[in-house]
């Protein structure tokens, strides 16, 4: 697909804190 | 996921699978209350082609290779945030055929199993994306009468028995795991569609390719998702970076239950082991389709 924009500060901050807050769950649930 | 059906099989323990259960039946409920309202713009969640031969024949591949890996595409992301060597050499499989199937020589085989599709009606009108409600009807009457079907069935099976009576030594118990799950799960959906230009939700096989060829070659090659210039870098996608946050996530977690530790097998046969069931799961899930 072509590109559409460049990345914005929230665009990777939401994407680490998604990924981030996952992780951390997964950890502390044992899944 | 595999910790939840690993269990139920092999020491007839049901917490995790009812926890999986629980984030799935506040993950349906929600991702659909926010398409409903409008939150997902026009095109609403993003749903697959119904290939049933693709998902049924590459859910037993995945299987089969969560088991010998010990994990998903996020449990072996995650368990490498624990320090665990084995989850690395497990996710270094899974990147390998992830990207052979979507990207390479594996490709034309996914493509070949995923033509066998099947569509709702004809013409223009036809659904080859069709959910479970739309076998039964189009309006939201019927969709929401599905859904709460599901939903009972769920829910009779996670309140089966005594289901808090089983609660984690360290960590959280299986409800507050299911509980943040599920709505990581709803929250992920918004962020992919506003930040990210499409509903994605919070699937890995798709994601872990996009990031491992934003690494490699500088551009995930996304061929459905919208990618973005990272600082004139390459080009990525909005999922791509969940991928590396999920193994940060679980070292903040590890270290705050003095749980992180550097460990590897002490037998040669495992890493092999783990190895090759990266290399299935990698295959099993692009087959899948997630």
């Amino acid at each position: 697909m072509e590109e559409v924009a460049k990345v914005s500060f929230m665009f990777i901050l939401t994407g680490l804190l998604v990924g981030l807050m996952f992780g951390f769950t997964l950890q502390r649930g044992r899944y | 996921m595999n910790t939840a059906f690993r269990d139920v099989i092999f020491i007839n323990d049901m917490t995790m699978f009812r926890s999986w259960l629980l984030a799935l039946v506040i993950a349906i409920i929600g991702s659909n209350l926010i398409e409903d309202f409008g939150f997902l713009g026009d095109d609403g969640l993003r749903r697959q082609v119904f290939s049933p031969l693709a998902a049924i024949l590459g859910g037993y591949i995945f299987g089969l290779g969560i088991v010998l890996a010990g994990g998903c595409g996020s449990g072996v992301l995650y368990k490498q945030g624990e320090g665990q060597f084995a989850a690395v050499v497990a996710t270094f499989g899974f990147v390998i055929s992830l990207i052979a199937s979507f990207h390479g020589i594996l490709n034309p085989v996914i493509k070949a199993i995923k033509s066998f599709q099947v569509s709702l009606g004809s013409g223009e009108d036809a659904i080859t994306n069709p959910a479970l409600w739309d076998f039964f009807g189009q309006s939201l009457t019927i969709k929401w009468t599905v859904i709460a079907i599901v939903i009972a069935i769920m829910a009779a099976i996670v309140l089966k028995g005594k289901p808090f009576s089983a609660r984690a030594k360290k960590g959280w118990s299986w409800a507050v795991g299911g509980v943040v799950i599920g709505l990581l799960v709803i929250i992920a959906w918004w962020t992919s569609y506003f930040y990210g230009a499409q509903a994605r939700g919070l699937s890995f096989s798709g994601p872990t390719s996009d990031f491992f060829m934003f690494v490699l070659t500088g551009n995930s090659q996304a061929p459905f998702d919208p990618m973005f210039d990272f600082f004139g870098i390459g080009t990525l996608t909005w999922s791509a970076l969940y991928v590396i946050g999920v193994p940060i996530g679980a070292y903040i977690s590890a270290k705050g239950l003095k749980e992180f530790k550097l460990t590897s097998p002490r037998q040669a046969d495992e890493l092999v082991r783990v190895f090759i069931g990266g290399l299935i799961m990698g295959f099993g899930a692009a087959l899948a389709g997630g």
